[in-house]
């Protein structure tokens, strides 16, 4: 009740409020592109946002690549570590595993299925 | 509303809104230029936060109250807008009669207002929001646009000497 009463005083307008009105009214502005122009920015940046995790994990395997076979190694050499996994694994099939060639592979896998689940996922 | 990644929904609704979002802003900046960028702003930042639309109120006072934030926003970094400030101070659209002719009646009302009474009379006058909205636009309590509104009026009739004609 008392929400109808504040809008009908609302619409109560006097002469000024229609010359204002009349005032402010403007002829509404032709798209000429502009619609298209926001959906291609939204489309490119949805392409960005897809493309930034596998780029990232890529460019951060490719940095991290030589470091961390590097370290592999230090770990397979080193005597203690050598010792202790001798007792489980024989250390030529563990230093075969962690070879070069298996830890790029293993990195490709890795960011096919990251694509891969994105792709799914839209 | 509009599905997520449903960029042609989208599109069909920046068509649909556009004109009033840019007409919105204009008036408030009184520059094009800088009046599409910020538009372009709002649709863009309406498309990251579509999600949390409820569907409270309409969509246009939805996109309006970005549009408005987004405007304060733009004021408050931008050096260009300051330079708009600035021409339009130097220019001085009361009192250089020379200018007095070119400028059209609206410019010269919206020239006597305060960035706030501007804003609240755009809303109210221009896209036709109620009170109510125009509180939810602006985050100010409905009795303050009201009285935002009624010294804006005041001011105009003041500054324009225009009789007072009021119905009934």
């Amino acid at each position: 009740m008392t929400s109808n009463i504040i809008n009908m005083a609302e619409h109560m307008r006097d002469r000024d409020d229609e010359m204002l009105s009349q005032l402010f009214a403007s002829e509404p502005i032709a798209d000429d592109g502009f619609s298209d122009a926001i959906v291609k920015r939204i489309r490119r940046r949805l392409w960005v946002e897809r493309l930034a995790l596998p780029t990232a994990v890529v460019v951060g395997a490719a940095l991290a690549f030589r470091p961390l076979t590097e370290l592999v190694r230090v770990f397979v050499e080193f005597e203690p570590a050598r010792r202790l996994v001798q007792a489980e694994l024989p250390i030529a099939s563990l230093s075969g595993i962690l070879s070069g060639p298996n830890l790029l592979i293993g990195g490709l896998l890795l960011v096919a299925g990251i694509v891969a689940y994105e792709l799914v996922e839209d | 509303m509009v599905a997520q990644n449903d960029t042609r929904a989208y599109g069909e609704l920046i068509r649909r809104h556009q004109s009033q979002i840019r007409n919105f802003l204009r008036k408030l900046t009184r520059d094009e230029a800088l009046a599409d960028d910020l538009s372009q702003d709002v649709f863009m930042h309406a498309w990251k936060k579509i999600q949390t639309y409820t569907g409270q109120g309409s969509f246009i006072g939805w996109l309006l109250k970005i549009a408005y934030t987004s405007f304060l926003q733009s004021k408050r970094k931008s050096d260009r807008y300051a330079e708009v400030l600035t021409k339009v101070a130097r220019e001085d659209i009361r009192h250089h009669t020379a200018k007095e002719g070119e400028l059209n009646d609206l410019e010269k009302f919206l020239a006597v207002l305060s960035e706030q009474e501007r804003a609240v009379m755009i809303l109210s006058y221009a896209c036709g929001q109620s009170h109510r909205e125009i509180g939810d636009t602006t985050g100010l309590p409905v009795g303050t646009v009201k009285s935002i509104i009624h010294r804006a009026k005041d001011r105009i009739r003041d500054e324009f000497d225009i009789q007072h004609h009021q119905h009934g």
